[in-house]
């Protein structure tokens, strides 16, 4: 009897170190998703209610773990596609929107987008949202970033002036690919490869 | 085709033949594209009257939203 008890006694103290070690609580989550990551009194809507200029930078409305989370997808790289006749009209030494932004998205969807695609222009338009046609008949390249945490990589604020009408807080396109911001890119900061 | 004002990464503005505007704004995020538009009369007179701060008020405009512009698509 006392034997028995010895061993249930033996199974519980194991079963409780088993538990107590556990390392599920230290795992980064795979996904932080947006919808979770709202402060209190929040919404997307009430972002795009604030007209574009007064809107506040994401850490107001967002988790910082979602921020993170949402930045560190930019870790293996950034990338956008441009058309070549931009390149030669606006010139290669800086590149970005004069208010030193610029949207880009991360080296593993664009891969994975060009691959769904096949590149085919009239497809990739409509997965970027682009409207139809803007690229047809175009030679694109495709600008790539490998340090974007270098050129201050962030979640869009919706003030940028590529901000359009159908932009979204969260860092995200409507069609769902990741975006985020980043400043100016000097000559020596990127790659650029047709596409 | 005359190159009348031109800002790095924003817009170029033309005029392809006399009293012909025409405005080409650079558009998008991960993707960009340009957006020509041809000058409307109401256009072009603002712009003789405001001169470029116009133009660029225009281009973000056009930047913002291009559903008014469609019809000038150039």
């Amino acid at each position: 009897m006392k034997k028995n008890l010895l061993h249930l006694w033996l199974f519980m103290l194991m079963a409780a170190v088993s538990f107590s070690c556990s390392d599920d609580d230290d795992k980064a989550p795979e996904s932080i998703k947006l919808e979770d990551s709202w402060k209190e009194g929040w919404s997307s809507q009430k972002v795009l209610d604030i007209a574009k200029g007064q809107r506040p930078a994401p850490s107001v409305y967002l988790d910082q773990k979602y921020i993170d989370f949402h930045l560190a997808q930019f870790n293996g790289g950034a990338t956008y596609l441009v058309t070549k006749s931009s390149l030669d009209k606006y010139g290669r030494d800086t590149l970005g929107y004069p208010d030193n932004t610029q949207f880009v998205m991360t080296k593993a969807e664009m891969d994975a987008m060009l691959t769904k695609t096949a590149k085919d222009i009239s497809k990739i338009e409509t997965e970027l949202g682009i409207p139809a046609g803007s690229w047809k008949g175009q030679e694109m390249v495709r600008i790539s970033i490998s340090d974007p945490k270098a050129l201050n990589v962030r979640v869009p604020s919706g003030n940028e002036m590529g901000a359009n009408s159908l932009w979204l807080p969260g860092g995200h396109l409507p069609t769902g690919y990741s975006e985020a911001v980043i400043n100016k890119i000097p000559k020596g900061k990127y790659t650029e490869t047709p596409l | 085709m005359k190159e009348i004002a031109k800002e790095a990464w924003n817009y170029t503005f033309s005029e392809q033949h006399p009293g012909d505007y025409i405005l080409s704004v650079v558009c998008g995020g991960a993707g960009l594209y340009d957006f020509v538009i041809r000058l409307t009369s109401a256009q072009i007179a603002a712009y003789e009257r405001e001169g470029i701060p116009y133009i660029s008020r225009l281009a973000e405009e056009v930047r913002y939203d291009q559903t008014p512009f469609n019809a000038q698509k150039a």
